[in-house]
């Protein structure tokens, strides 16, 4: 522990006096206006699949800026493996690169990440307040938020209408000829578990997400959402613990009528589906206690960051700015049918709609919760995974559901407090 | 006496037969997730997963598109970097175990002893305790952009304390044999290599399968090594990339191909020199 504080600190100071240095150089390029002999080298990583997007958006940054001479060396890291190759040797690591928001804590901490200093509320002003909120820590910025994500529900538009996909007890209720499973999603996944819990208005990590000693899921709420998911478990026309296999296999075959899933089976999807593929928003459900309420969700968001060690600081910002732009959130929402997070897009409902997924993935957002990024939060994951196949089982009944829910709880704080 | 024993035999028979069911359940369960994986490599339909057991499409498009594409997953690359390798590190972590083995069976030194208890226990921590250590190491020399160099070095630097088998067998080599090479006038390479090693066949087999296997099919040193240089990953890295939920609906049955090319090397090796490979095991085992 001492040892990486020190580390850290040398890193800082390293950085710090790199980066003033770097301040003053890029100051004299700019009043003498021929810095065009610097030239500046800047490692990127990005996922395979969006290496030519990355590499047409590096370039154009290049031509954007030909006061210097840009030179990009590419690295393949997805942004769900960001932390893990970061963390591994932040020295080593890209000077700009792509993660996912759950990331972000553990990358603070760890000091990997550089703090956002140029243009901050011009960011913030342009990225919705969900996705700044991800990539915020302690009131400071260390990320350009680029890419929105949470899941959605797919359904067939043969099988119900679009009234009938408000409400899931509608749904259930509903007698499909053909169609075994009415609604389906991934009981045992806290991701998707959640949603009820979250919609029912119980709260992960406090109000804010960063409190790691609260979890409210044993409430008064909690038990209304917990009755509801023992009911939906025993009902025969809900299709418990499918995850992405399952359902794509139940779309192709037709016996599945509606699904919770993300984008990125969207494509599969629509192949089964065809004229009859729809997605929409998460429905309601109604209580035990008769109130109506709407489905929550976790909300994901993919961030650029700059490596705390890079040796270019300022034209990392710039490039990490770029890279998440309007322009560019456009050819990522065009071209490879990721959400944006930038207001002004995510906000142009007729450029949105034209694709049904991230459309519908845009109205669910706004009911979802923000993942939260605390390192703590990876403790969530077990206990609400043991809590779901325990309703599938069938070990939770009501009169034990107070008990069960407590014990949720307590493994998911208790987790915390022995970190 | 006549009805007694037939009895005996009909009761010895009923057993056999109940054995002989209960071994082909058995060999029915093992090779069923072989025949399924082999199947799916076939299927024309793409997902992760059917209700089916029998595809509905044959085709050879899986493995067409995982050899010949390379946009997204670079198979045929990945395979030939991960068969140099393993080919090259196979030969020399062999003439070192072999080496090793003979130099702590037949020559007498101080340390010897020492040295093999220490080996002993330096082989029973997990090779991936010391990983990141080796990765800092490798960083310092400055191996890093260059992962199969990597690789191969480390798999050839730790195969010295794999001796046990092959010195187990060179016990059983008798030493009149060296002896008489010696009052010969022989060198101590030249019994190595002219007499212990053409003795020692199926040893030979036994440590080229081990220590082709080992870079074959590792995953954890490639995952610490590689990192973010996509084009120097390793077979058994960058297939278990196809899983990641964004690619599994639709590259699992490329997977599953690749799956079935992966197992063929080692197959083939496993075939040809098969007959020695019983050999080698229980022989090293006589006197270890």
């Amino acid at each position: 522990m001492k040892k990486r504080i020190i580390s850290s600190l040398t890193a800082m100071l390293l950085t710090g006096t790199i980066f003033t240095a770097c301040g003053s150089t890029a100051e004299s390029g700019d009043a003498s206006s021929a810095g065009s002999g610097d030239t500046v080298t800047l490692t990127v990583w990005g996922s395979q699949e969006g290496q030519p997007f990355l590499k047409r958006m590096c370039e154009s940054f290049a031509a954007a800026n030909p006061d210097k001479n840009y030179v990009f060396n590419y690295g393949v890291v997805s942004e769900a493996d960001a932390k893990k190759e970061l963390l591994k040797d932040v020295s080593a690591g890209a000077d700009v690169f792509g993660f996912a928001s759950d990331q972000t804590g553990e990358l603070v901490s760890a000091g990997a990440l550089y703090r956002v200093t140029k243009n901050k509320d011009q960011i913030v002003a342009n990225n919705t307040a969900p996705s700044i909120q991800s990539a915020t820590v302690d009131g400071e910025l260390y990320g350009y938020p680029y890419v929105s994500d949470t899941y959605f529900m797919y359904y067939d538009k043969s099988k119900f209408t679009e009234e009938e996909v408000l409400s899931l007890d509608t749904m259930l209720a509903k007698d499909i000829p053909g169609t075994t499973t009415n609604f389906a999603f991934d009981t045992d996944n806290g991701w998707y578990q959640s949603s009820f819990f979250f919609g029912a208005g119980c709260k992960l990590f406090g109000d804010d997400g960063t409190d790691p000693t609260m979890c409210d899921f044993n409430n008064d709420r909690g038990m209304l959402a917990g009755e509801y998911l023992i009911d939906l478990v025993k009902n025969p026309k809900y299709g418990a613990n499918f995850d992405d296999g399952l359902i794509k296999a139940g779309f192709a075959d037709g016996s599945i009528a509606a699904a919770v899933t993300g984008t990125w089976n969207a494509t599969d999807i629509q192949a089964s589906l065809g004229d009859n593929y729809a997605a929409t928003k998460l429905p309601s459900i109604k209580l035990l206690n008769g109130e109506e309420v709407q489905l929550g969700g976790m909300a994901n968001f993919k961030i650029m960051g700059v490596n705390a060690e890079t040796k270019n600081p300022l034209d990392a910002m710039a490039l990490a700015e770029w890279l998440t732009n309007y322009d560019n959130q456009v050819i990522n929402f065009e071209e490879r049918s990721l959400a944006p997070t930038n207001v002004e897009l995510a906000n142009d409902t007729e450029k949105l709609y034209s694709n049904a997924a991230v459309a519908a993935l845009a109205q669910q957002a706004q009911h979802a919760t923000v993942q939260t990024s605390i390192p703590q939060c990876g403790n969530y994951w077990t206990p609400a995974e043991a809590f779901g196949q325990d309703l599938i089982a069938g070990n939770i009944t009501r009169d034990n559901l107070q008990e069960k829910l407590d014990k949720y709880v307590e493994s998911v704080l208790s987790a915390l407090t022995s970190e | 006496m006549k009805e007694k024993s037939k009895s005996y035999y009909g009761q010895q028979k009923a057993v056999n037969g109940f054995i002989q069911v209960l071994l082909l359940v058995l060999g029915i369960i093992w090779i069923l997730p072989l025949c399924w994986v082999i199947l799916t490599s076939f299927r024309e339909e793409p997902g992760s997963y059917t209700s089916y057991f029998w595809p509905k499409g044959f085709t050879v498009n899986n493995y067409v598109n995982l050899i010949t594409q390379d946009q997204q997953f670079k198979f045929t690359k990945w395979f030939f970097n991960t068969l140099l390798v393993s080919v090259i590190s196979c030969l020399g972590s062999t003439l070192i175990v072999l080496a090793v083995s003979f130099a702590l069976s037949r020559l007498r030194f101080k340390m010897r002893k020492p040295l093999m208890n220490v080996a002993l226990i330096l082989g029973m921590f997990p090779g991936f305790m010391s990983m990141i250590a080796v990765y800092y190491i490798l960083k310092g020399m400055n191996f890093l952009s260059n992962p199969l160099v990597c690789l191969t070095l480390v798999y050839i630097a730790g195969a010295g304390l794999q001796y046990y088998i092959a010195k187990g067998f060179f016990d059983t080599l008798p030493k009149a044999l060296d002896e008489a090479a010696y009052l010969d006038g022989a060198t101590k390479s030249q019994v190595f290599f002219k007499i212990t090693l053409p003795l020692s066949k199926p040893i030979i087999v036994y440590t080229i399968l081990t220590s082709f296997m080992a870079p074959w099919v590792d995953y954890i040193f490639p995952s610490i090594i590689c990192g973010s240089e996509y084009d120097s990953y390793t077979v058994a890295l960058g297939m278990f990339k196809m899983l990641e939920r964004e690619f599994i609906g639709a590259y699992y049955t490329q997977f599953a191909a690749g799956a079935v090319l992966v197992s063929i090397p080692i197959a083939a090796l496993f075939i040809s020199m098969q007959k020695y490979y019983v050999e080698g095991v229980t022989g090293g085992a006589v006197k270890g």
